[in-house]
């Protein structure tokens, strides 16, 4: 068949690890562990191809602060583990978010707690990215639907992480990891794919081992220059400690207030910049029954939808922040609904209601590690 | 106007320091690590911008606000990681890590053995004063047996980690110990360390005065003895690791081992050696043909 040859069969973690090199990776950290693993894999097997520096390392506090090293150093870096690993890698998210270097942290969900079911998939995990690491920083995260938006949304994700310089999260699961996708080639070669490295300091060589105000907490939108160590005249600490805008230990109650300022009004510059997306609507525009579902549930409910009449889907893959007021529009449009999503207690629906005010109607929640059937959201909309 | 590898006068210690003081305790073993590293730093005329130091958290890793360097003050532990990925992406850089025993030999000591057999070119200063010092004198696993602290009201009864031994066992390539009493000898291993083109262990009898009333100056003091004239033949791995066994009335310190080995660096064959990742133009990268292999 003649357009079979513009088409390409690709998995979740392929197109995270194609949307990263699209990007300009140079560094990636891993750990094994299903089922983030392909994606090590993918990278590795391509290393020689986009002259990107790939690590096992020997544990997953090492990923995380290697990567952190990397990006410190310069380079678009990143690394990805399951939600066991990324529990050992919460501490290094904090230092990232308390150095605001960028950091783009892949987390493929299976069920947990603990080592649970490997090679089964889940929801399970959003509530703990959202939260992970001690006291506040400002993160977002994003979670894809299908290999296509995986594919943009790690793109997106590394221009993210350099314009506000913090960690952006991906958060998939195994069902999109290593589900295979047929999607048009062109999906994949058409967009805007301009990179941007966000703010970084000039050289300033008349005084090449001077320091300068990494940490500028009077900048307006939050996001002061960053300098590539190396760089005459912009010598910083980047500080686990709590600092001053050099980047030295300071607990000063007022210095510590405006650091904590500087980095939090961040968010607030994300949403009035309108660099998230909102939610997609998918099937008919007026609709009885909305189906909200967000990461890997999108193909599972739109498969739904096409045996429902009179049903739509309102699909979330840019998760957090979100923009408040313009969400609430979107879900001012809803009839009913029915929260479709992999985990015990409907995490995103709290989280909707928490954010938003806006209630879903109803839940359908799995957690036995199977993806959801579309007969078995098909059932529960007609019961 | 000069390129930023010249300067008028030659860097001198005061190059590589800020306006603060240092808040160590007065008499504290840090303060004169600190100046032997600093004079290290000035002789081998190491530009402040060309550095990077990476601390983990500790009374020694405070230095971090001390110093006019680029630097990462990271966290309890993880110094070596994030050293070890600045080195591979930017070779220019000088790299060095730097922090206390229980940071690098306790929760850190994963990354310990795992840096050394990566050998990178990578300068490691382990401040060793046998107690951890930060959070108010707990044992620390380089703590003697027997040893009483407010964690240990009873004495340690675990044997102390052997750093040297660690690092010949796991193939580091220049290993060292030195005496913060003794600056101009511990300066001297500092540059051997940085000159030297691998991963280089120096561990440092650090004395805290405050919380180790164990392992004193004078405790210290009568025991170490120099390498250097004793015969000791640093090429040699059975030497080093006979001299790494001392422990008690006598401590040797000095450069117990030494080689040549290719750096983790040197044997990535994607990157040229001294290629730093920084140089690779990253505004349109071509995936079309890597898209063919998914048809
Ligand atoms: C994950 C974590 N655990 C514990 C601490 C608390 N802590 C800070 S420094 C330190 C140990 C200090 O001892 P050492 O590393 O030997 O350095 P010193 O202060 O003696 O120089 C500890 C336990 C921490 N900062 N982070
Ligand atoms: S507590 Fe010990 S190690 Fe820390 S500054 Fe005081 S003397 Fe030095």
């Amino acid at each position: 068949m003649k357009n079979e040859k513009n088409k390409i069969l690709i998995s979740g973690n392929e197109a995270i690890a194609l949307g990263a090199i699209k990007a300009g990776l140079k560094f990636y950290a891993a750990y094994p562990m299903t089922p983030a693993s392909s994606i090590l894999h993918f990278l590795a097997g391509h290393e020689h191809e986009y002259k990107i520096l790939v690590k096992q390392t020997e544990d997953e506090l090492a990923a995380m602060n290697m990567t952190i090293g990397a990006s410190l150093a310069g380079v678009r870096a990143m690394c990805a583990t399951a939600g066991g690993g990324f529990a050992l890698m919460v501490e290094g998210l904090g230092f990232g978010g308390m150095i605001e270097t960028p950091l783009v942290v892949g987390v493929v969900s299976r069920p947990g707690p603990a080592t649970s079911m490997p090679t089964w998939s889940a929801q399970g995990d959003l509530r703990f990215v959202m939260h992970a690491a001690p006291d506040e920083f400002p993160r977002i995260i994003l979670a894809p639907g299908d290999a296509a938006e995986a594919y943009h949304l790690t793109f997106r994700a590394f221009n993210l992480a350099d314009k506000y310089q913090l960690p952006v999260i991906i958060l998939s699961d195994k069902n999109l990891a290593e589900s295979y996708f047929t999607v048009e080639q062109k999906e994949f070669s058409e967009g805007n794919f301009a990179i941007d490295r966000g703010r970084i300091a000039q050289a300033l060589t008349g005084q090449p081992n001077s320091t300068y105000l990494r940490y500028d907490p009077s900048i307006p939108d939050g996001v002061s220059p960053r300098a590539i160590p190396g760089t005459p005249g912009r010598l910083f600490l980047a500080n686990s400690d709590e600092h001053d805008e050099v980047g030295y230990s300071e607990e000063d109650s007022a210095s510590r207030s405006a650091q904590m300022d500087k980095r939090m009004r961040k968010i607030a510059t994300i949403i009035k910049n309108q660099s998230l997306g909102l939610p997609k609507w998918y099937g008919p525009a007026k609709a009885n029954l909305t189906l909200i579902c967000w990461g890997s549930n999108k193909g599972v409910a739109l498969a739904a939808i096409s045996q429902l009449p009179d049903c739509n889907v309102l699909h979330f893959s840019e998760l957090y922040p979100l923009d408040v007021p313009r969400v609430q529009a979107e879900l001012g449009k809803i009839k009913r609904s029915l929260c479709v999503e992999g985990n015990y207690s409907g995490q995103f629906a709290d989280y909707l209601y928490e954010r938003t005010g806006y209630q879903v109607n109803e839940r359908l929640l799995k957690y036995d590690g199977r993806p959801f059937w579309v007969e078995e959201i098909v059932a529960k909309v007609k019961a | 106007m000069l390129s930023d590898n010249q300067q008028p006068t030659p860097l001198t210690i005061a190059d590589y320091a800020n306006t603060m003081f240092p808040t160590w305790c007065p008499g504290c073993g840090n303060h004169g690590l600190l100046v032997a590293m600093k004079q290290a730093l000035a002789e081998l005329q190491l530009q402040p911008h060309k550095l990077f130091f990476v601390w983990g958290i500790g009374c020694s890793s405070n230095t971090s606000n001390w110093v006019n360097v680029y630097g990462a003050h990271s966290l309890h532990g993880r110094a070596l990681p994030v050293a070890v990925a600045i080195k591979l992406v930017n070779p220019a850089l000088t790299v060095i890590a730097e922090g206390g025993d229980g940071d690098g030999y306790g929760i850190g000591v994963g990354h310990f053995i795992h840096s050394m057999r990566r050998n990178l070119d990578i300068t490691y200063i382990v401040h060793n004063n046998q107690i951890y010092g930060l959070t108010t004198g707990q044992a620390s696993p380089t703590s003697d047996k027997g040893m009483k602290s407010k964690s240990t009201p009873c004495g340690v009864i675990e044997r102390p980690i052997n750093p040297l031994a660690l690092a010949i066992s796991s193939n580091a390539t220049y290993i060292a110990r030195g005496f913060s009493g003794d600056v101009a000898h511990l300066k001297q291993l500092i540059m051997g360390g940085i000159k030297h083109r691998g991963f280089a262990l120096i561990d440092v009898l650090q004395p805290c005065v405050t919380f180790n009333n164990q392992n004193t100056y004078p405790w210290v003091q009568e025991r170490v003895y120099k390498l250097e004239g004793t015969g000791h033949d640093p090429k040699d791995k059975a030497q080093a690791w006979q001299r790494a066994q001392e422990w008690g009335d006598k401590i040797p310190i000095g450069l117990f081992f030494q080689e040549d080995r290719l750096t983790y660096r040197d044997e990535i064959d994607q990157f040229a050696k001294d290629e730093s990742l920084l140089d690779h133009d990253i505004s349109n990268i071509d995936i079309s043909k890597t898209l063919e292999e998914f048809k």
